[in-house]
């Protein structure tokens, strides 16, 4: 085991939320999405950068544009396809 | 000699009697001489040619009996002063709608009504060659000054006989490259919040286009399309093709993978932000690049009655137009040689692309699967294309006769003019107490309605008027974009015809607070350190190597910090200068499950990363009383792995750990596991047995064969190993006998 190391975790975007109540919110808005998420404190959150997408679509949903700071990764998505649905054919 | 109000003097005018003489003796070949005595009918003798020059040709020139094109080349030469280019005056004809002239100006040459001048430098030009090998249209031909003095009858008689266009009726409501720009605005705007999916074929799914479509003027139209939407139209549908295929080559839209058209917003900005030039360069550079929209389909689906329409025409990742990106280039570039200021003949501009250089479009477009013709591909870059682009403005003259011209802007994209009007001075919009925004499209610059767009959601569209409203989630997600509470008042109030109301000012800044109370940082990178006192100091190090930058240090606590730029050199520097370990939650996961007892591991929780942690306490149950700061116990819980691993819990849960094993998940806590998650493993014993092992393979598969064995054999146990029926010893030993085999007895442990 190593010890007194410098740990560096890349990868992993931070949520910093005003304070304790914002963050039970966003916790509460999130947890429906199985995430990977690590509490730090009352007011930070660390989470995997590649899952900030559907954090940041749920919060949209619910009214909340947080501020971002640095670059934005995108979501997937499906969308039903024009072939099966009959009124979409031209 | 007369002079032309108006006209264009060259710098070098008719040819003049010294020149001549000039030429005579150093530029053309004696053949040349010989060919101007036989044309003017004199000696061949220098100056008798050149004197020619100054006192005219024996029979002179009935300018007025002459056939029309004639005339119009006597008449385009006095326009530009009794010299000019000869493939610019094919071309002007060409403009002017006279067609071909080739052979017509060929011919006056060979009258020597025309002379074609030696090129810059040319020595013993022979005129014969020329001729022959058709080369004048690459020289300069100028009339004689004698001539030249009389093209006066010509011009003010009209004999040019070029249509003045002077009655031209532009299109009710052209389409304009302001309302191109406004569609494209529009629609990334919306695919911003909702992407545009792509169906499996590459076209745009009508339903996700329609979302984002209706706020879409049509070329030529008034107002937004709204209520008259119909993406079962084929002409509609082909106009927001194009209109998305152009926004993917300006990349202002991009495709994240096969299924999905994402805005984006760095590309946008910095796209409506540019100056008016650079943006109409860019335009017209992505109309030629166009490779998902070909306008050879699009014009004929015009014309075409029937609905049902080739759908690779709209896909997305059908390149139709790609192979017509070249002869795109080539149309734009004989656009930008012919340098027309003002209405031509639609058919006399299609007619120069086609006879400017008629085998590069017949080669490009042979090499299409449908071969287009070139003069129906050349009506539709410019009736199409370039039209619906509001590069080319369309009308008619008197007769129907169809015209087109630049309009300003595609003339400054084309390189042909620096300035367009500019909008009219003061205010281009109204911020009302309601938070809508009414903005006047003719003065808006692009700027503001960007920002409009970034921030609000346009609500409306008529003619010269869009209302946009500002509301709490479109304001907060243009503060996500890196709009601000007081940039966007300050460009508000700049642009208002009144102050913008206090309340909206007020509530602009009061949904900035709001949108500022959850920040995430992207790209950054994460600091632990079970020490303290040790991380204050790397802390401060890194705050003090930062000092200068944009990256903060933010201080999560006494263990914990997050660099906002995983990729700053200090942070590396940090790393190299302290023992550190480097995990990445996107990579593979780090080896930091250590187990110590069946099914209970151990776990350093600064080894250990995000995810192991959060799956840890999903699978397992803490065991807080045997577990230290630095070594954290875990036991692996069946119920929690089957709750978390539905529907297969061994798959899962080894799939999980494995990784994060040294040397892989242990053998025995992978059977143990088996043990707990699905049916144990069954094992039978057995004691005294009596094994009988062959040293060769062949012997053994005799034995095997022998009518006997089923009697003897219990079992097979390999290749040449067999196990003995306990009450078949005896049986055995008379085989072995009868055989003679070679019999050792051995007790297991010895062998």
């Amino acid at each position: 085991m190593a010890q007194d190391v410098l740990v560096i975790h890349r990868g992993l975007a931070l949520m910093l939320c005003e304070d304790t109540a914002i963050l039970e919110e966003t916790l509460r808005a999130i947890e429906p999405l199985d995430l990977h998420i690590r509490r730090l404190g009352d007011r930070a959150l660390l989470v995997p950068a590649d899952q900030i997408d559907g954090i940041l679509e749920t919060l949209e949903s619910e009214g909340t544009f947080p501020r971002l700071v640095g670059s934005i990764g995108d979501a997937e998505d499906v969308e039903k396809s024009d072939e099966p649905v009959a009124e979409e054919a031209l | 000699m007369s002079t032309h109000p108006g006209k264009k003097q060259s710098s070098q005018g008719p040819l003049t009697h010294s020149e001549l003489l000039a030429l005579l003796e150093r530029g053309y070949a004696d053949a040349s001489l010989r060919f101007f005595a036989r044309c003017w009918d004199v000696d061949e003798d220098l100056e008798e040619v050149a004197t020619v020059a100054k006192e005219g040709l024996s029979s002179p020139i009935d300018l007025v009996a002459l056939e029309p094109t004639a005339r119009a080349v006597f008449g385009m030469i006095a326009e530009r002063g009794g010299r000019v280019r000869g493939e610019n005056l094919r071309r002007d004809l060409l403009l002017r709608g006279f067609g071909e002239s080739q052979s017509t100006i060929r011919n006056l040459i060979v009258r020597g009504w025309i002379v074609a001048l030696p090129n810059p430098g040319e020595h013993a030009c022979n005129l014969n060659t020329v001729l022959e090998k058709e080369t004048f249209l690459q020289r300069d031909l100028a009339v004689l000054n004698s001539t030249f003095s009389r093209l006066d009858e010509i011009v003010d008689e009209e004999a040019l006989d070029a249509p003045a266009w002077s009655k031209a009726i532009p299109d009710d409501r052209p389409a304009t490259t302001d309302n191109l720009e406004l569609n494209l605005l529009h629609i990334c705007a919306l695919i911003r919040r909702d992407p545009l999916k792509l169906n499996k074929d590459g076209t745009p799914n009508r339903r996700s286009l329609g979302r984002v479509a209706r706020g879409i003027s049509m070329p030529g139209s008034h107002g937004e399309v709204a209520e008259d939407l119909d993406l079962h139209d084929a002409q509609q549908f082909d106009y927001l093709t194009f209109v998305v295929s152009l926004a993917r080559e300006l990349q202002l839209l991009v495709n994240r993978d096969e299924t999905t058209c994402r805005t984006d917003d760095d590309a946008l900005a910095r796209f409506f932000h540019s100056d008016g030039a650079e943006r109409d360069r860019r335009l017209l550079d992505a109309l030629q690049r166009l490779r998902f929209w070909n306008e050879i389909d699009s014009l004929r689906l015009s014309r075409s009655a029937s609905r049902n329409v080739d759908e690779d025409h709209f896909s997305q990742s059908e390149s139709t137009g790609q192979p017509l990106i070249g002869a795109r280039g080539f149309v734009v570039s004989v656009l930008r040689r012919a340098h027309f200021a003002d209405w031509v003949a639609l058919d006399a501009l299609a007619q120069l692309c086609t006879q400017l250089d008629r085998h590069y479009l017949d080669r490009t477009l042979c090499q299409l699967p449908r071969k287009p013709d070139p003069n129906e591909f050349i009506h539709a870059v410019l009736e199409r294309t370039l039209v619906w682009a509001g590069i080319l403005e369309l009308g008619k003259a008197e007769g129907d006769q169809r015209l087109a011209r630049l309009s300003e802007r595609g003339a400054r994209a084309l390189g042909l003019a620096d300035e367009v009007t500019p909008p009219e001075p003061g205010g281009c919009l109204i911020v009302q107490p309601n938070f809508e925004v009414m903005v006047f499209l003719d003065n808006a610059p692009v700027t503001v309605l960007h920002e409009l767009y970034r921030v609000g959601e346009r609500r409306k569209l008529s003619d010269r008027v869009a209302t946009f409203q500002l509301i709490a989630e479109s304001v907060q997600r243009g503060y996500a974009l890196g709009a601000d509470a007081d940039a966007l008042q300050k460009l508000l109030d700049s642009h208002s015809h009144a102050p913008i109301p206090e309340t909206v000012a007020f509530q602009l800044g009061d949904w900035e607070r709001v949108h500022r109370r959850l920040t995430i940082h992207l790209g950054g990178a994460a600091l632990r350190h079970p020490e303290p006192e040790r991380f204050d100091l790397v802390c401060g190090q890194l705050e003090h190597d930062l000092r200068d930058t944009a990256v903060e240090l933010i201080r999560l606590g006494p263990r914990d910090a997050f660099v906002t730029d995983a990729a700053h050199p200090a942070l590396q520097r940090a790393a190299d200068s302290h023992p550190s370990l480097s995990l990445d939650a996107m990579g593979d996961p780090p080896r930091c499950l250590y187990f110590v007892d069946p099914l209970v591991m151990m776990v350093d929780p600064y080894e250990c990363d995000v995810e192991t942690r959060v799956e840890l306490e999903r699978v397992a149950r803490a065991l807080p009383d045997e577990s230290q700061p630095r070594s954290l116990f875990f036991q692996l819980d069946p119920e929690l792995i089957e709750k978390r691993f539905p529907e297969a819990p061994l798959e899962g849960i080894c799939q999980f750990l494995d990784p994060r094993c040294e040397g892989g998940l242990p053998s025995a806590q992978s059977l143990r596991l088996q043990s707990e998650l699905d049916k144990p493993p069954k094992i039978h014993v057995e004691s005294e047995i009596t094994v009988l092992t062959f040293e060769d393979l062949d012997a053994a598969e005799r034995f095997r064969q022998l009518s006997e064995a089923p009697d003897v054999i219990a079992r097979r146990l390999g290749p040449t190993t067999f196990a003995v029926i306990a009450d078949q010893l005896a049986l055995l030993d008379e085989i072995v006998d009868e055989l003679q085999l070679n019999r050792r007895e051995e007790l297991f442990e010895d062998s």
